[in-house]
This record gives structure tokens, sequence and C-alpha cells, in this order.
């Protein structure tokens, strides 16, 4: 089973096989928290939408077609609950300056109080979490479209897969990363790191 | 991707950045690219800070925790097993047997649901401006029905406890058909068919009286329903409306009723033959029944449809506003016979309601009075009495008749608690008058 592709598991998984299944969220399990995570910068979101993404993988299992890969099948039904995620909290966004921007975090800060707090490190005084946490603000502040590209990218799917998955051309999607990458590489500077 | 020429500009190389840096630029163009990366400098250094960023993200991977792997395999497996019951569940419920077994059920239901529409069809009288073939056709099909079945004696039996009130109006049109005085006589004259009438048949006629010939046993008897010159209404052969006439003057006498098929007075009486069943639909437009003018006096109280809002039926109404016209006696009581044979007192009572309401549209006071009192008499509490009820106190008011209007209002808080607020507001108005 180990040889095996996913499509060739998503197949077993499809006649019945459940190990088949467990292999898959083996493999893939950590790859889409990872994008979820950095999509929606919230572990609590990020679990609950994993959780979905796998049970809408059980439930959809006979709609899948061998034609299409199946981390792009995969991808994209993160992506789709991604962006319901985004629309909902586009509704009921009212940021409160004295809201901790990542209450599950364990470096949870309010947004005020890092403006107006004179002991933020600078660049000589950031550490390994703080170098992380301004990584993962760059990559939240990018446009939702290279974001995507880029994160799913980073997760080993290749242009051609993510132009299909997205709908959008090669060249665009491509595009889109290196501008993901330069935004990234500026608002990484913005925040002390050097680049 | 591979380039014409050995060396790539700047804005070549913008396009190739992201596949060099993810190395997927085929041998040929990465060593173009590496070529250009020597002589520019500004995208070496571009190149160098991207892979940086690049490094930084990838630092940051984090692993899924495995509580959530476990729960999602566990919700996965619930799902699964779910779905393996529901599966179960629908393969018992599409099991060829269950199948058959729920298609007869359904068979069923479909019938019984069906079963007073048709009976209420068939004893309803057909609209006079049906075309005539249609008339015609439905007889040629009665007449060429093989026999009886019990379902009709049922139905009959049902339809004659729902015209229990309408005794004196039958009895009225039994002594029309008395009084032509040819009856008794004629009966000879019926064809073999006639003879082979059953008494219950005559028994069935003598309680469903007809105050004229009826056109179905007109086929019976070799007639043909044709529209006439005047109304198209069914006419019979010559020299066969007495003889119709006379087949139901049994229903006085019986004399020729077979011993032991005589149905004994107070016995529910037996069904109708199936040839008869489109009998009452003819029989009310039989030119005994309703003459050109009359009919469509009569209509409305027929084609009522019990599902309708009261806009719709107040519409219905004002398509045939004859209804709304006094009826001198005769006519009411034709028009009563017309609705009785249509079905039951609840559809006569919904006729009453709307023309109730037609009438207090129209201002006249008294009429809608007179339709309320009827309408709420058959059917007290139909959905449209609490309107009714309204309406006629608004004109036993007009009428300065006080005290039935306050009546009105007493009756409608009483019977209908959701108007109590009208009912009171009605009887604040009439405090001191």
């Amino acid at each position: 089973m180990e040889n095996l592709s996913d499509e060739s598991l998503m197949e077993m998984f499809q006649q019945g096989d459940e190990s088949a299944f467990e292999k898959l969220l083996q493999r893939h399990q950590s790859g889409v928290y990872r994008f979820l995570l950095r999509f929606c910068a919230n572990r609590d979101t990020a679990a609950e939408l994993c959780q979905e993404t796998w049970l809408r993988v059980v439930a959809a299992r006979r709609k899948f077609e061998r034609r299409s890969k199946f981390t792009t099948w995969l991808y994209t039904i993160a992506r789709n609950l991604c962006i319901d995620q985004h629309r909902r909290s586009l509704k009921r966004r009212a940021v409160s300056l004295e809201a901790p921007e990542n209450p599950g975090g364990e470096n949870a800060m309010a947004p005020i109080d890092r403006i107006a707090d004179p002991s933020q490190p600078t660049d000589e005084h950031l550490d390994e979490s703080r170098r992380a946490q301004a990584v993962s603000e760059a990559i939240g502040s990018l446009p939702s479209k290279q974001r995507e590209v880029l994160l799913m990218r980073e997760e080993g799917l290749p242009f051609e897969e993510i132009a299909r998955l997205v709908g959008a051309p090669l060249n665009t999607v491509k595009s889109r990363m290196r501008y993901a990458l330069q935004k990234l590489r500026d608002e990484l500077r913005l925040r002390g790191v050097e680049v | 991707m591979s380039p014409k020429d050995e060396n790539i500009t700047c804005q070549q190389a913008e396009q190739w950045l992201v596949d060099f840096l993810y190395g997927e630029l085929d041998p040929a163009a990465q060593r173009l690219f590496q070529l250009h990366l020597e002589a520019c400098p500004q995208h070496r250094q571009e190149v160098a800070s991207l892979r940086q960023v690049l490094e930084l993200v990838r630092n940051q991977s984090e692993e899924a925790p495995e509580a959530l792997s476990a729960r999602i395999r566990n919700l996965a497996r619930s799902r699964l097993q779910e779905e393996r019951n529901r599966g179960l569940a629908w393969q018992i419920v599409f099991s060829p047997w269950t199948a058959a077994l729920a298609a007869s059920l359904g068979v069923i239901v479909l019938a019984v649901a069906l079963w007073p529409v048709v009976l209420k069809r068939e004893n309803a009288a057909p609209e006079p401006t049906a075309s005539p073939i249609a008339v015609t056709t439905t007889v040629e099909l009665a007449a060429s029905a093989p026999a009886r079945t019990d379902k009709n004696l049922e139905a009959v039996v049902a339809d004659e406890k729902t015209r229990s009130g309408e005794d004196n109006l039958r009895q009225e049109a039994k002594d029309e058909v008395l009084s032509t005085g040819e009856a008794e006589g004629k009966a000879t004259v019926a064809g073999p068919k006639e003879r082979k009438a059953p008494a219950k048949k005559q028994t069935v006629i003598t309680k469903f009286a007809q105050p004229s010939p009826s056109a179905s046993q007109e086929p019976a008897l070799g007639g043909k329903l044709v529209p006439d010159d005047t109304a198209g209404w069914y006419t019979p052969p010559q020299g066969q409306q007495r003889v119709a006439s006379a087949t139901q003057k049994p229903s006085h006498k019986q004399p020729e009723s077979p011993p032991g098929m005589k149905a004994p007075v107070g016995e529910t009486p037996p069904p109708p033959p199936a040839e008869q069943k489109p009998k009452a639909r003819a029989s009310a437009y039989t030119p005994d029944a309703l003459t050109k003018e009359q009919a469509p006096a009569a209509i409305p109280e027929k084609t009522v449809r019990a599902d309708t809002d009261f806009e719709a039926d107040e519409q219905e109404q004002k398509q045939a506003p004859v209804a709304a016209e006094p009826e001198s006696e005769p006519r009411k009581a034709r028009a009563k016979k017309g609705a009785s044979a249509v079905g039951d007192d609840t559809e006569v009572a919904q006729a009453a309601y709307v023309r109730a309401r037609n009438f207090m549209e129209a201002g006249d006071c008294t009429r809608q009075i007179e339709e309320a009192q009827k309408a709420l008499a058959l059917a007290p509490r139909h959905r449209l009495a609490p309107q009714t009820l309204l309406d006629q106190a608004s004109c036993l008011v007009k009428l300065q008749r006080f005290e039935e209007a306050r009546e009105s209002y007493r009756r409608l808080e009483r019977d209908f608690p959701a108007y109590q607020n009208e009912a009171r507001a009605g009887l604040r108005r009439l405090e001191g008058k």
C-alpha cells in the first residue's frame, strides 16, 4: 500500500477499503492542515476546516474520478472551505483592536498592544518564534489569490495542477506566485526580518 | 521553453524566475538562466532574497495535531458506518417486494383519495357550455357500461344520505313528474333493456326520483344525446321521452318489480346500475330540469371548488352573475335540486357564502343576510363563516336591525376566537343603539 498512488488508494477507498482512506489521511493530513493554518492564520479554524475537508472526502468519494489527481481534488475541497470561511469572516468582521489577533496562538497579542508597545523587538532581537510570527503575518497579508498559489505550491502541488484547481491560466498562476514571493519579502522586511 | 539564443533578457528572466526557484526549468533553460544571473546582479540579488523567503516559509512547517488526526479517523469511521446502515435501509426499501407493496398501497390510496372526486363528477351536471360531443360521449360510455358495481351502491347510499335535507324538493319534483299524467301505461313501451332493469334499479329511482326524464336512461333505450336547437341539452328521440318518464313511475308504485327484488321501505337503497352513473350528470340538464335561461343560475352552486380561496370563488361567481339575481321560487327549487345532485351541504354552503359576499359587495344587504343565514345554517364552521358573519352584522347594522347584528357579533366571538377583536369592536360600536 505504501507504493500505491493516491488515486489507486482512492479507488480502493471507493470500493470500501477503509485502510486506503487511513493511508491517504496519513499522507496528506499535515499538508492540508498547514495549508489551512497558513490560509486562516488560526489553529482552531484550521483544525475545524481540516476535519471538514476529510469528511467531505469521505462523503464525496464516489464522485472522485481517476482522471484527476487526488491532491487537486483534495485541495479544491480545502480551498472551497477556506473561501466559505473567508466570506463568513468578512460578514462578521468587526475586529476590535483590543482583541487578540490569534486567540488560539501562543503569542496572542492585540493589535493595539503591538502598536503601542515600545518594547517591540527590533531586527536584532527577533528570535525564532517572532520570526515565525512575522512570516505568518506576512503570509496573511498576501492577497488570497497569491496566497493560495504560494501555499499550494509549498505543499507540493505542481503549477499545472494549481492552475486547474484555481481555474486560471498557467502563466497567471506563475505570475501570482512571483508577486506573492516579492510581496512576502517586502512584508517580512517591513516586520524587521532581514531577507 | 528552450531559448533560441544563448542570452536571455531580464524580461525573459522575470518570466522564468519562479520555475528557476522551484527547479522546474529544463536543463537548457536552467543553464541560460544561470548565465543571465552571472551577468545581472539585480536578478542575482532577487533570486537570493526570494530563496530566503521560501526558506522562511518552509521553516514554518507545522504538523497537524495528533488529536485532530484521531478525531478525523473516528468521524470518518462513524460516517461510513452511517452510510452502510442507510444503504442497508435503502436496499430494503428498494427491494422488488417492497416496491410492489408500495405500488399497491399507492394505487389503493389514490383510489380512496380520488373516489369522492369521481363520485362528485359523476353526480355533477356537465357545464351547459360544454360541447355537445363531450356530452354525447359521456352518455354513450354510460350506455355501454356493462353492469353496476358494489362500489356504486355504496357511493349512492352515501350520496343519498347527504341529500336527506332536500326530500321536500324531491317530493316536489316527483309531483311534477306525476302531474304529467303520462307515465302510467307508457312503461310497457320500454324495450327489453328497460324490462331487464331489476327492482333494485327501480328502488333507486324511487329514492332519487328525478323531476324529469333522465338523459342517461335514453341511450339504454336507444336514444341519442344530441344538442337541441336551443340549449344543447339532451333531446331524446321522438316517442321515448315519455318512456323515460315512465321508468320513474315505479318509484311511486313499483308495480313491475319482480317479487323478492323489491327493496323494503326504510332499507338502504341499492345502488344505481353502472350505466346509470352519469345519469345525475345528464339528468340535471334534461329539458325538464333546466331550461336554457335557468341553467346558469344553478351552475355556480355546482361548480364552486371547495379548495379555492375566497377571491377565486368570487371571481368564479362574477363570471356567472345570473347566480346573484333574484330567483323565482320554482327556479330556486330547481337550483337547489341541481345542487343536491352535485353533492353535500358544504358545497351548497360555500356557494351561498360566496353569493353572500357578492351581495355584500353589491350593497344588497337584504340578500346578503338571506344567503349568509342559508350558508351558516348549512356549514356553520366553514372557513368563510367568520367573514360572512362580519358582513352579515354590518348589513344588519345598515338595516338598523341592531339586536340581530349584536347576535351575529356574539356568535362570531363565541365560535371564532380568532375574530374576537373584530366581534368585540363591533359590539362596542353597537353600544347605545
